[in-house]
């Protein structure tokens, strides 16, 4: 292969990738997408399309959060492909009185970071979640939480990114990061060398090998997890919803943690949503098992009988896939975002650790923003990857 | 005295209710559960064959007859290229495939909305007639045949996988757009992704995919299987 060029290099085409390649495009900058496998092969094309306000640590992550769901509106506008892009509204299920009241007193921390939180106590339960089950006691509404197709997401962006002139390889490994004079030079790939003076890493999963290239230690590990699929069938939701242990596991809240030996194992909590096409995506896990992407009789068994606890009526649909993605987990479960000292030109958009599809187009933003500005519109130093020295 | 009724040769106990649905007369019935074999009201039926262009199994047929004739006309559904013309020697062809007879091609009917399904009206005698169920039309030589303009076209595109009615030109257009390994055109498309997981539908899948990109079924890559092999009701996952 000839030997490429390019302003900056994006490596990752993922959803982070994806977003980052649209907003540097979207300034005109000159873009090369470097992707080891096909668009959302990784962890992007293998989850929910929950963007969760409710779920973010209220504070930075929050912010960012609400942000980004601002810009989902004008992405689906702007796109051609369509996004299912949904602002349904989310609940999150109290099933006992203890849960309840943990849940309120959250629900206060999340209205006073200026989020529209509303609590609902088990008759509005029932009247916005038609046949839930007896056992919920109450829950909390947020009508910004909303849902997207993750997979059309990322092909979207990409697709509109490579309109506006962002090139894109696939099948292209990168191998080596060439640095002098601190100063990112040039990538070696598998299918040859890009002279370029700015890479983006939003490998994903695969930051920590590529953060080795460049000689720091990116501490994100996949994180397994796992989902069932439904038929399709007619819309029966409404919103997107979960429980208090999937809140419990996503902010490391230990008195809502699952209390069961396997829920801790599995890392289980439930959510639920029903896509555009009519299935009910139910999961889902949190596992720590190195790169293995296989699903489980285990986890698929716990899930059911997780939702059938919450949503007793849809015991009689059909299951008719199970699928497990890797979340690049770090270890605040905060995302890993901006320069590295030492190393200019060098940045890290990952670690979303399970956010990334929600976080996605605030983060290519700010990315963008801060590669062709060298500053940002919001603060992203409670990101930055020295926080965990 | 003219008589039109239809035959259906089904079967099996297949989800599949296709032709109860586009009759309008409700000469045909499926009803409920959907893998019941379909019953049929000839009295209700006036011969207008859209449950033979609709069938997906190819297996209705209209039998037109008249008193005192020894010929009658069986309508086909037709998914060869190139077609029949009108007036054209056919040799037809039982169930089995084997050749019963010689009929003549008197109707062609090919329109939009019967979703590139030809109907094809084939006059036979009387003592094959019922056991006509296609046609073959003997080619004078090996030439490529020629097409009629439109022809191919109204016939390339189908659903490639019926449960989640993916057509082949979706696949196409994320072709064009570079998508072309396996696992992402079907994370892409949907396609393979709907009840039964791709079983009805990959090898299609995989040919088609093959002529459009000219990559081997090997280069393609593989999408991966997951459980369950076959739908399963939730309250049955109980471990």
């Amino acid at each position: 292969m000839e030997v490429l060029s390019a302003e900056v290099a994006v490596i990752g085409g993922g959803v982070i990738g994806a977003a980052t390649a649209y907003y540097l495009s979207k300034e005109g900058a000159e873009v090369l997408l470097i992707e080891a496998e096909d668009l959302a092969s990784g962890a992007s094309g293998a989850c929910d399309g929950f963007l969760f306000l409710q779920s973010k640590k209220p504070g930075p992550q929050l912010d960012l959060a609400r942000e980004s769901i601002n810009l989902f509106a004008e992405l689906e506008k702007d796109l051609d492909i369509d996004i299912e892009f949904n602002r349904c509204g989310g609940l999150v299920l109290a099933k006992s009185t203890e849960e309840l009241k943990a849940l309120k007193s959250y629900a206060k921390k999340m209205k006073s970071a200026g989020l529209d939180v509303e609590i609902l106590n088990a008759t509005e339960v029932k009247n916005t979640l038609v046949g839930c089950s007896d056992q919920i006691v109450g829950a909390s509404h947020c009508k910004d939480d909303a849902q997207v197709n993750p997979i059309a997401l990322t092909l979207g962006l990409a697709k509109k990114a490579q309109d506006m002139g962002t090139t894109i390889l696939k099948k292209c490994r990168v191998e080596n990061i060439v640095i002098a004079n601190d100063r990112v030079r040039e990538l070696k790939t598998s299918l040859g060398s890009v002279h370029t003076r700015r890479v983006v890493c939003a490998a994903g999963i695969g930051s920590n090998q590529i953060g080795k290239m460049a000689i720091i230690d990116v501490p994100v590990m996949p994180r397994k997890g796992q989902i069932i699929v439904t038929e399709p069938v007619a819309p029966m939701l409404g919103k997107v919803i979960s429980d208090m242990e999937y809140l419990g596991m996503k902010q490391n809240l230990e008195e809502i943690m699952p209390k069961s030996e396997e829920g801790r194992r599995l890392g289980l909590g439930f959510t639920a949503e029903q896509t555009k096409s009519g299935n009910i995506l139910l999961g889902s896990t949190r596992e720590f098992v190195g790169m293995d992407t296989s699903t489980t009789p285990e986890a698929i068994n716990a899930i059911a009988k997780n939702a059938i606890t919450y949503l007793p009526k849809i015991e009689d649909l059909d299951v008719i896939r199970s699928f497990a993605g890797l979340r690049p987990y770090s270890p605040d479960g905060l995302p890993i975002l901006g320069g590295v000292k030492g190393i200019k030109g060098f940045y890290l958009a990952t670690g979303h650790s399970g956010d990334g599809i929600c976080l996605a187009p605030i983060t290519g933003k700010l990315i963008a923003e801060l590669v062709l500005d060298g500053e940002t519109s919001i603060d992203i130093s409670p990101f930055s990857l020295s926080r965990f020295k | 005295m003219k008589r039109k009724y239809i035959l259906i040769d089904c079967f099996q106990d297949i989800p599949c209710n296709p032709c109860e649905e586009i009759c309008p007369h409700k000469a045909i019935e499926v009803g409920s559960p959907i893998t019941r074999t379909p019953r049929y009201y000839e009295e209700r039926c006036d011969g207008c064959a859209k449950c033979v262009a609709v069938c997906p199994g190819l297996c209705i047929y209209l039998v037109e007859e008249e008193e005192g004739s020894d010929k009658m006309t069986i309508t086909l559904p037709y998914e060869f290229l190139p077609l029949p013309r009108k007036g054209e020697l056919a040799s037809v062809l039982d169930y089995n495939g084997r050749e019963v007879g010689q009929g003549i091609v008197k109707r062609v009917k090919n329109t939009k909305s019967e979703n590139g399904t030809a109907l094809i009206s084939v006059e036979v005698s009387r003592a094959i007639g019922l056991a006509a169920r296609n046609i073959l039309i003997r080619k004078t030589d090996d030439s490529e045949p020629e097409l009629v303009e439109g022809e191919r076209e109204s016939f390339t595109d189908f659903q490639i996988c019926r449960c989640e009615e993916v057509l082949l030109s979706e696949l196409r257009t994320l072709a064009k757009m570079g998508i072309v390994f396996a696992p992402n055109l079907r994370r892409f498309s949907r396609v393979g992704l709907g009840l039964c997981q791709g079983k009805a539908c990959s090898e299609l899948m995989f040919s088609e995919l093959s002529n459009i990109t000219g990559m081997t079924v090997g280069e393609l890559g593989h999408p991966k299987a997951r459980p369950p092999v076959r739908p399963i009701k939730l309250r049955e996952l109980f471990g």
